[in-house]
Order: structure tokens, then C-alpha cells, then sequence
């Protein structure tokens, strides 16, 4: 139930922003960087529904949200994006000039952060093997 | 670490939906299981091996 109703919130988000970037661009023309960042925030709210989804799904079937192998691969993608992340805010910092404001550039840089999360999830399930018992 | 969770599963006609809710972990854990790319811990090797009502050794097997 609480999935159900996090799901449908991330679900409103997504289409009320949608909605707004549509609003938006009727008025003005959208700078190329602000799109980005826009694509980014759209990407991550796609990818949370995507999951929410899949986990309504195996929660009907009855099967756990998080087991041990879950808990290992979680543990393990937080390490690699963490280490990730410090590499990103150094390039952020280093080509901070591309940012219009220093909100753009942070809220940016926090988007990132949570795609890369999801890039070394994906990583770590597939890659998962006997060596990295 | 080989096992014979597969072979097993077919003899009592389970799915790995089934097996996964009997031991309470998810579907992907079975697979990974099956395929031999995790090891599972203690806790899990015993659950896995009591449900099919046999030992761990019977269940998973140690190579050279």
C-alpha cells in the first residue's frame, strides 16, 4: 500500500512536470543547459516509477523487498557511486563555468549523483559474481 | 561452489517463485543461486536444505 501511494506521487510529479516544461516552453525559448538538467530530472523521475513498478509487482507475488543478495548489491553500487560522485563534483567544479547560477550547478550535480546511483546498481547486478563474494 | 537446487526443484515440482517465498528471499536470488554466481550465507544454505529435507553437503557442493 505504501508503494501503491508512492508510486502514484511520483507518477503526479512526473506528469505535473511534464506539463510545466510544456507550459514553459510556449512562453520561451528554453536554454540548451536548462534542458538538460530538465532531460535529467525527467530520466530520474522515469526511473523511479520504473522501479516502483517492478517492486508493486513482486510485492503482489509475495516476495520480500530486500533479501541478502539485494542487500549486498546495494551495499556495493553505494560504494562504487560514492566514489563515483567525488569524481563528478571535481569535474563540476572544474567546469563550473558551464552552470548559468551556483543552484543550477548544485541541483545538477545532486541529479547526477542519483543517476549514477542507478548506472552502478545496473552495473553491480550484472557484473555480480563469484569474485565479488 | 556448486549446488543441486535446480535438480531439486524439478524433483519436488517448485517453481522459483515458490522456492524464493519458501525461503523468504527474492526470485533473483534463486537464479543467482542456480547459476552459481552467489554463495549464500549460512542462514540461507540451512533454509534451502531443510526445505528440501536434507543436509547442506547433500545441497551444495564445495569443488577442488
Amino acid at each position: 500500500m505504501k508503494t501503491k501511494r508512492a508510486l502514484l506521487i511520483v507518477v503526479g510529479l512526473t506528469l505535473a512536470f511534464s506539463a510545466g516544461i510544456v507550459a514553459y516552453s510556449q512562453m520561451a525559448v528554453i536554454p540548451t543547459k536548462m534542458l538538460i538538467i530538465y532531460c535529467l530530472i525527467l530520466i530520474s523521475a522515469l526511473a523511479s516509477i520504473f522501479i516502483a513498478i517492478k517492486k508493486v509487482k513482486e510485492e503482489k507475488e509475495g516476495q520480500p523487498l530486500e533479501d541478502e543478495l539485494s542487500s549486498r548489491i546495494k551495499h556495493k553500487a553505494g560504494y562504487l557511486a560514492y566514489v563515483a560522485s567525488l569524481y563528478m563534483w571535481l569535474f563540476i567544479f572544474l567546469f563550473r563555468g558551464f552552470f548559468p547560477d551556483v543552484e543550477t550547478m548544485v541541483g545538477g550535480g545532486v541529479l547526477l549523483s542519483g543517476l549514477i546511483g542507478y548506472i552502478c546498481k545496473f552495473i553491480v547486478k550484472k557484473q555480480f559474481n563469484e569474485e565479488s563474494n | 561452489m556448486k549446488n543441486r537446487i535446480k535438480e531439486l526443484r524439478a524433483r519436488d515440482s517448485l517453481t522459483q517463485l515458490d522456492l524464493a517465498k519458501a525461503v523468504n528471499v527474492r526470485r533473483e536470488t534463486i537464479v543467482f543461486l542456480e547459476k552459481g554466481k552467489y554463495n549464500p550465507s549460512l542462514q540461507l544454505a540451512f533454509d534451502i536444505a531443510k526445505l528440501f529435507k536434507l543436509t547442506i553437503e547433500e545441497v551444495f557442493l564445495m569443488e577442488d
